[in-house]
């Protein structure tokens, strides 16, 4: 049907017909959440109206005799469409803002949101195009079948998601699977779509991706709030990414299925052959893979031997001499086969470095190998792991400078009449080298971020989960006196390692100086192995004992100390590593600077109780061991004339530990569980009972168990992941947040391998027509730039994942030194996490292949007499 | 014209394109009946149509109406990928300027349409190989399009139209780009094939030599195709 209408008044028409729908909409779900959810459900609907518009638009732009091109966009009428639109939004926009003319409730909300979507003029005008061309491109039935396959789509999922509630019990688990089953649901569908139609079913996929992705948006916007607060994140940000993010990950899916569906099917029969394929595509990307001679197979084998043996030597503690030879034994190497003036030093320094590594091996031999035999568990002395050192890179320079050159040397010589053979070498071409580079860049840098950042989370992990409890049971109210029956029955689950009750309380923490911080003071029982055991590892300075036997305090009868100079950071990690003994509080502590005592001011006998600080606040507070200080506690049982009047009481530093989490060194205090009820007003009560268990991964489940066996409430059970429900999410979010911002630069990766692929598609479509004409199908058309694609893909893939693997290896090794006094760390944390790589290598591969799709079709819907009419 | 069932049978075959929304009709109802063996030379002025009509016939393009039946069957009516199929094993198409792909070698671009009918490699390296030897090219087999002369290159393409011993060749123009003596060893050629397979040849060609080889002679004018008087 051939549009007969001026394009103005069309597009006018249009755009009050979406102002009557959208009113009509607003009224209709005045059952919307008020507030952020509202005026977002308003604005993604005004977003689905748009493309609805477009769509029509382009289905009555196509032309009666065939097909506009897909980007036949009907510019005029589109842009008219938005022009009536803005204004009808601005002047609604302003109206509402000065004379208020929608409620607040969830319709004024929502109208709001339309109004707002309205007034943005460039996002209506993309958004109807974007309909236009998909409804430029549709054919008969495509509405139906887009329809069919979001319907299919929502009832497989639906289906995979209540298989999931009806079989599993773990709450992240049935997610996953739900997920999961959204994606494969996704992949079949897009597959399903391709085959029946014998094409690449790209404008019903869209509609497919579409439709479901506002249909999950709808449900959470819609919905109760249980599926949003599990998240963590403001509803604005989840809303906004729900109104795009589904859509977009369903149509990659649906496109990687349907492209699979036109790829195995397209030629009308079961054709999953890619031979000849394999073989244009590899030489359209310029690489030549000559055949192996005896050269190439020796050259390959040395050149693995130096790739271990570098490798090797990232597990050693100094690995730069085997670096050294190996670019030494190169060089040597080159020497030989060159036949340079500089030969005999080559030679000379070879040979001195073979010599010195004969001597290594024996040095290493004669002291590790009797430890070894004899079993002995003594760390191998730093001097022979240096000979090994020697050795090995020794070996290196014996093999690949003499061995390898002279080998090759003689093949050459005897080879010498098939130089002039016209077998090409291994040649790729530029722009493949660019386009592998570009993927692997962006793999290698995402490993190595994300490797870093799961350090830095592995740490932080490890810091939270060392000084804090793994669960803690607690009482609603204040009358947890029965804590230690408690005690008793939380021992009796297997998980569980330790079980302490303790009291917990704000106070300040005051000097003589008038040095003044806040605290959080925690009581504990000195006598119970189980509370203390994390803080004696913690211990720098004094003892735990000091607690109950507080008269031991170093100048308990004393007068007070005289302020001294900051602590010293403990030893670092690798002298500790070099060093034989564990780290214990021992090998942390640091020598004793006598103190002069003032024996002029002896107390009459009276001790004061003892505190265990952190060193941050040691250091804030001036104070270390034997040094009396105030806990100022606002509790109080007594009145005064302004009302409760704050507690007061003397301790006594009996320790300072050092944890390696500043916020727990500089804000936690520990006394003795009586002195803390006493303090706190609390006698005969605790704050709560502290757990840890042996499985930190169990928590929840163990959790759960604990609080069944208590009955539940006034109970109130909670693990570490509770506790501390906001740091983990910051760190996930920020995680998500660097993988999506990496993600980019595969993005780019991909679009340049778009672009080198739609070049080749122009400049071959001669070439691509005389495949046509000799029997070549569209599908198989497709699958050689497909091929081209994938093989970009993998290599680079393959590539970044070898870097970035060994780069996170090399500074998990050598270790990189970091500003303490920042950080709060040494050495910046690595954690390799195996499943983090191969889903970064996995997004990769699915990003480039997504990225031949476009070309691919191109190529594959050429008509033969348009190539060949390019002569 | 043998007197054997028509191979192609070709009904009011129209194709018309669009210049900026005005049409312009290069065939204007073109009926034809080939039958197997058939031997038949197209002539015409520059823009008649010649080439268009022998896209059309070798589907390499599609008609706006009418009809081509091949052994009865509508080819148009086939889906995409059963005409491909339909191409590779019952056409061979030679076309003025060779169309060789240049990256690969004559064998390579020989063997290419056996290669697409999922033959083995050993196969069509062998059945490529038998066909350039009949062309009188053993030793050109492992030389790229660009290290072969213009005679040698056409030789090439016939051999690669041959290779799957199709039905129907058809030649658009085939000794066009090439010299007499170059052109004449060609048409004996098509010759000596003809003889050898009973093939059926449709030729488009502005050769009057080569066009006075085939027993049956047709102009087209006004797009339509008419007997040469």
């Amino acid at each position: 049907m051939r549009c007969l209408a001026p394009p103005f008044p069309l597009g006018a028409s249009f755009a009050l017909g979406i102002l009557v729908a959208q009113a009509w909409l607003a009224a209709m779900l005045d059952f919307v959440p008020r507030g952020v959810r509202a005026q977002g459900t308003g604005a993604a609907m005004s977003t689905a109206l748009f493309l609805l518009a477009g769509y029509t638009m382009g289905c009555l732009r196509r032309q009666g005799q065939g097909r506009t091109p897909p980007t036949g966009i009907p510019w005029r009428s589109v842009c008219a469409f938005s022009a009536v639109l803005t204004v009808m939004g601005l002047a609604g926009t302003w109206g509402n803002f000065n004379l208020p003319l929608f409620p607040a409730h969830a319709h004024g909300g929502m109208a709001r949101g339309m109004l707002a979507a309205n007034a943005v003029a460039l996002a209506p005008m993309f958004l109807t195009a974007v309909g236009a061309a998909l409804g430029a491109g549709a054919r008969k039935r495509t509405t139906v079948f887009g329809f069919i396959g979001a319907v299919t789509l929502l009832v497989i999922s639906f289906g995979i998601r209540e298989a999931a509630r009806y079989l599993l019990l773990d709450p992240n688990v049935i997610s996953l699977v739900a997920t999961g089953g959204l994606g494969v649901a996704a992949l079949l569908v897009g597959f399903v779509l391709s085959w029946a139609h014998k094409r690449l079913a790209f404008v019903e996929m869209a509609i497919t991706a579409l439709l479901v992705g506002y249909a999950i948006y709808l449900t959470v916007a819609m919905g109760p709030t249980s599926l949003v607060v599990s998240w963590s994140l403001p509803i604005e940000q989840i809303l906004l990414a729900l109104s795009f993010v589904p859509s977009i990950a369903l149509m990659a899916l649906l496109a990687v299925g349907g492209s699979l569906g036109f790829l195995l099917f397209g030629s009308g029969r079961w054709d999953p052959g890619f031979q000849y394929e394999l073989k244009v595509a590899t030489r359209y990307l310029q690489v030549n893979f000559p055949q192996p001679t005896r050269r190439t197979w020796v050259g390959l084998v040395h050149a693995g031997f130096v790739v271990g043996a570098v490798w090797t030597s990232l597990f050693l503690p100094e690995p730069q001499l085997v670096w050294w030879g190996t670019l030494l034994g190169v060089l040597v190497a080159w020497m030989i086969v060159r036949q340079t003036r500089w030969l005999r030093l080559a030679l000379g320094l070879q040979l001195a470095f073979f010599g010195s590594s004969l001597w290594g091996v024996a040095q290493y031999g004669a002291r590790v190998v009797p430890k070894l035999m004899s079993g002995s568990d003594t760390v191998v002395p730093a001097g022979a792991v240096g000979w090994t050192n020697v050795a090995l890179g020794g070996l290196v320079v014996l093999l690949y400078g003499g061995l390898w050159a002279i080998i090759t040397r003689r093949l050459m010589y005897r080879h010498i009449g098939l130089r002039t053979r016209t077998q090409k070498p291994l040649f790729v071409g530029v722009v493949t080298v660019i386009s592998v580079l570009g993927v692997a860049i962006g793999v290698m840098a995402l490993i190595v971020v994300l490797s870093v950042m799961s350090g830095f989370e592995a740490d932080l992990k490890s810091k939270i989960l060392g000084a804090h409890a793994h669960i803690i049971v607690e009482k609603y109210g204040d009358d947890f006196v029965e804590y230690e029956a408690v005690e008793r029955t939380v021992r009796t689950v297997p998980e569980v390692q330790t079980a302490a009750a303790f009291v917990l309380g704000d106070a300040m923490i005051t000097t003589d100086e008038g040095l003044i911080a806040g605290t959080l003071v925690k009581g504990i029982d000195p006598g119970s192995e189980d509370a203390v055991v994390e803080i004696r590892r913690n211990l720098l300075r004094g003892d735990v004992r000091y607690l109950e036997q507080p008269d031991q305090i170093p100048g308990a009868c004393s007068g007070v100390f005289k302020k001294l100079p900051k602590f010293k950071p403990p030893p670092t990690k690798i002298d500790t590593v070099l060093s034989s003994t564990s780290t214990s509080s021992s090998s942390a502590q640091l020598p004793d600077t006598p103190v002069p005592v003032d024996s002029s001011n002896r107390c009459s006998g009276r001790v004061l109780p003892g505190v265990l600080i952190g060193r941050e606040l040691a250091n804030q507070l001036g104070a270390r061991v034997g040094y009396v200080v105030k806990l100022i506690s606002p509790v109080s049982e007594e009145i005064g004339p302004m009302g409760p009047t704050p507690k007061l009481r003397r301790f006594r530093v009996a320790g300072v530990f050092f944890s390696g989490m500043y916020e727990y060194d500089a804000k936690h205090a520990y006394i003795s569980m009586g002195q803390a009820q006493k303090f706190f007003g609390k006698r005969g009560r605790a704050s709560g009972v502290e757990l840890k268990i042996s499985d930190i991964d169990l928590s929840a489940l163990v959790a759960s168990d604990i609080n069944r066996r208590l009955g539940g409430q006034p109970y109130h059970v909670r693990d570490w992941r509770d506790m501390h429900k906001e740091l983990f999410s910051a760190l996930l979010l920020e995680k998500i947040a660097m993988f999506v911002a990496l993600a980019m630069i595969i993005m780019v990766a991909s679009f340049l391998i778009v672009a080198t692929l739609v070049i080749i598609v122009l400049q071959r479509g001669r070439e691509i027509a005389i495949l046509k004409s000799v029997g070549a199908s569209d599908a198989s058309i497709m699958k050689i730039f497909v091929i081209q694609g994938v093989i970009v893909g993998l290599s680079g893939s393959l590539l970044g994942v070898g870097a970035g693997v060994a780069i996170c290896l090399l500074v998990e090794q050598v270790g990189l030194q970091l500003d303490n006094s920042v950080f709060y760390i040494e050495l910046l944390p690595v954690a390799l996490n195996w499943s983090e790589v191969g889903v970064i290598a996995v997004s990769a591969i699915i990003i480039t292949y997504l990225a031949t799709i476009y070309p691919a079709m191109t190529a594959a819907v050429l008509k033969p007499v348009e190539g060949l009419r390019e002569e | 014209m043998n007197n054997s069932r028509a191979l192609v049978e070709i009904h009011k075959l129209r194709k018309t394109y669009w210049m900026e929304d005005q049409p312009i009709e290069v065939l204007q109802g073109v009926d034809l009946e080939i039958c197997s063996g058939d031997r038949i030379s197209i002539i015409g002025p520059s823009g008649s149509g010649k080439s268009t009509f022998l896209h059309l016939l070798g589907t390499l393009d599609v008609p706006s109406s009418g009809q081509v039946l091949f052994n009865g069957n509508d080819v148009f009516a086939q889906s995409p990928g059963a005409l491909a199929a339909f191409r590779n094993r019952s056409i061979g198409f030679v076309f003025q300027f060779h169309h060789l792909l240049p990256e690969f070698t004559a064998l390579e671009n020989v063997a290419m349409p056996v290669l697409i009918q999922r033959r083995s490699a050993s196969e069509s390296h062998e059945r490529a190989v038998t066909v350039l030897e009949l062309m009188g090219l053993h030793h050109r087999l492992h030389h790229r399009p660009g290290e072969l002369s213009g005679g040698e290159q056409q030789r090439v393409a016939i051999a690669r139209a041959l290779v799957l011993e199709p039905k129907l060749l058809l030649a658009d123009e085939p000794t066009g780009n090439l010299d007499e003596s170059t052109a004449a060893g060609i048409h004996e050629l098509l010759d000596e094939t003809h003889e050898r397979t009973g093939l059926t040849i449709v030729l488009v060609t502005h050769n009057s030599v080569l066009a006075r080889r085939m027993p049956r002679r047709l102009q087209m004018l006004g797009g339509v195709l008419r007997p040469v008087t």
